[in-house]
């Protein structure tokens, strides 16, 4: 496996550039004009970025993340689910970064391999970073309107954080 | 009903308002401005790599290569995406992007996935607003689903896990589900919009 993972990159960049002179493609020429097409879609996603980094930023310093997970705890404990668990959740569609922080800051404490880190481990591996990839992906192709995008991945999300925790218990039955 | 402008501004509008009663006016504002550098840094970090992998993948199509990856997997996304055709650019860079993410490759994920957006855009019947295949590309890739989550593994075995990698099977089964879950909801939104039309 990580053989694989060292390999893969540089795999394929051998692969699509053997492909390119095999089939006579000018591949120097080929790349600078492709790169500079890459350029132009990483500015214009600087609007995109200011304006999510900024507004989560003002959010988490504020304190008013905090609150929320805190206001969130009486539902942890209807939905039976451990407190330290809940803001995992509420952190995860938002930030990337955040998530990771959330997890090692969790694992350092109560284990790795501990329940409560391997439902973790699961909760943080089990979806995508929502608005990230929303901004990203949508932002490339200058869609500002992103329809019922949001509330579709929130309730992705939604389903893989209670599915990470049912089978994070079975897991560790089984 | 999740519209973009209301949860921006009601980031900003809760975050003051939180910071405005416990003190922490200046260290938000602070914060703010420093997200706005890191905007730029991230940006910049990000187009390098951007860059140089358009510029791969340009070869790659120049050479026939993303037809012929679309071309040997177009029988597992036919159903999800019936109106593109077998060796259409898009459905290749589609089919790159997925590859990449289910391999964990989530640096080379990125520009393979902003390629497909790019290529979706070109044939979208309604430019500038979300298409039916990128809102089922989108589901696909927010779902999240990986054979190899790299970070989650690295994380693990960084705080000293005997098993870090026990955890690849209890995921994919989580993300399947969530990916599902998000399928789903397109389709019955798309279903419910073309009914209210109707």
């Amino acid at each position: 496996m990580k053989i694989l993972s060292v390999w893969a990159i540089p795999l394929f960049i051998l692969i699509v550039l053997a492909c390119g002179e095999y089939k006579g493609v000018k591949v120097y020429e080929t790349f600078i004009e492709g790169a500079g097409a890459g350029l132009k879609t990483g500015f214009q996603l600087l609007p995109y970025f200011l304006a999510i980094f900024g507004a989560l930023a003002v959010f988490k310093t504020s304190g008013a993340l905090s609150l929320f997970c805190r206001l969130s705890t009486p539902f942890a404990r209807l939905l039976r689910i451990p407190e330290e668990i809940l803001p995992l959740g509420l952190v995860k569609p938002l930030s990337g970064s955040g998530t990771i922080g959330f997890l090692a800051d969790l694992i350092q404490k109560h284990g790795p391999d501990s329940p409560l880190g391997l439902m973790a481990s699961i909760i943080a591996g089990g979806s995508e970073t929502t608005f990230y990839v929303l901004t990203v992906y949508l932002g490339a192709v200058g869609i500002s309107r992103p329809k019922h995008l949001i509330g579709m991945g929130l309730l992705g999300d939604l389903a893989a954080f209670f599915a990470a925790i049912v089978i994070s218990r079975w897991f560790q039955i089984g | 009903m999740f519209a973009i402008n209301k949860i921006w501004f009601a980031l900003f509008f809760l975050g003051f308002l939180v910071a405005g009663a416990t003190g922490r006016v200046e260290e938000t504002t602070l914060a703010l401005i420093a997200a706005m550098e890191e905007s730029v840094n991230f940006t910049l970090g990000l187009i390098g790599f951007l860059a140089f992998w358009s510029g791969l993948l340009k070869i790659a199509e120049a050479a026939g290569l993303t037809q012929k990856v679309a071309g040997a997997l177009h029988p597992l996304l036919r159903h999800l995406f019936p109106r593109l055709p077998r060796d259409s650019p898009a459905l290749g860079a589609i089919t790159l992007s997925l590859a990449a993410n289910l391999l964990g490759l989530s640096h080379a994920a990125t520009p393979l996935g902003i390629k497909a957006m790019h290529e979706l855009e070109k044939i979208n019947p309604t430019p500038g607003e979300v298409s039916n295949e990128m809102a089922v590309y989108l589901a696909l890739i927010l779902g999240g689903v990986s054979f190899v989550p790299s970070t989650i593994i690295a994380v693990r075995s960084r705080a000293g896990s005997a098993q870090p990698s026990v955890v690849i099977l209890p995921i994919l089964l989580a993300s399947l589900l969530g990916t599902t879950v998000a399928l789903l909801t397109h389709l019955l939104i798309k279903k419910t919009r073309k009914e209210s039309k109707n």
